[in-house]
């Protein structure tokens, strides 16, 4: 039950360092609001991880977390989040993509904090999907 | 033809001479220093209440822009599936 490179230590050591690399790009995601890091870089991340386990573990282990089919999906998904964010803005009586009136219920800190992170959401699930997809596409073997 | 060309070429030739009176100096500060970066520094905080500020210019200050970015990104992965993948991905 080896991987592409038919090495144990190679399978034994990807396997450890998939959940860290995942760990690492949510922390970046979830701390970009203070810290250095931002949708961009969590997206590359994600996908360094997926890629990670495609070049390394066995087919069935790594389709288990992110299909060809499950990318190209998960990138629709964010730019849909993203474009929806400023569609709900402009609805609450602000500008397109004007955070400070997103939810009526909270004042304009928290509005302004969760509108950057659903923005960052969707680039993360944009760029994560379209570098599987891209991935996929090309090393694919036939 | 190629005296057409000519007259273009040394005609740009002299719009960008003429442009370069007005780059500022090496290592001086230019207008973008002074008016537009100063604003996003002092009213950062103020209007978005953002501890990152390249966080704040990204995403609140500039939101249209990275819209138009992740657009880009995802723009090239269509690319890349449709020259390539088309039969895989149905």
């Amino acid at each position: 039950m080896r991987g592409p490179t038919k090495s144990l230590v190679v399978d034994a050591i990807s396997r450890i360092l998939i959940p860290c690399i995942f760990t690492f790009a949510f922390y970046i995601l979830f701390f970009g609001h203070e810290s250095p890091g931002g949708g961009f870089q969590s997206g590359a991340l994600l996908a360094s991880g997926v890629i990670l386990s495609r070049m390394t573990l066995p087919e069935k282990d790594t389709l288990i977390i992110m299909t060809d089919k499950q990318a190209l999906r998960i990138a629709v998904t964010g730019v849909l989040i993203y474009l929806l964010t400023g569609l709900i803005a402009m609805f609450q009586t602000g500008n397109y993509l004007d955070y400070s009136k997103l939810f009526s219920a909270l004042n304009s800190s928290m509005n302004h904090y969760w509108g950057i992170m659903f923005i960052e959401i969707g680039v993360t699930l944009c760029v994560a999907g379209t570098m599987v997809l891209m991935f996929d596409i090309l090393g694919e073997k036939n | 033809m190629k005296i057409k060309n000519l007259a273009v070429l040394i005609l740009f030739g002299f719009v960008l001479i003429f442009a370069q009176k007005d780059i500022p100096n090496f290592g001086e500060p230019g207008p973008i220093h002074e008016k537009i970066n100063t604003v996003y520094l002092s009213e950062t905080y103020k209007k978005t209440h953002t501890k990152n500020t390249i966080t704040a210019v990204l995403a609140d200050w500039r939101g249209v822009d990275t819209l138009g970015e992740t657009m880009v990104v995802f723009a090239a992965g269509l690319a890349v599936l449709m020259i390539l993948g088309a039969k895989k991905i149905k």
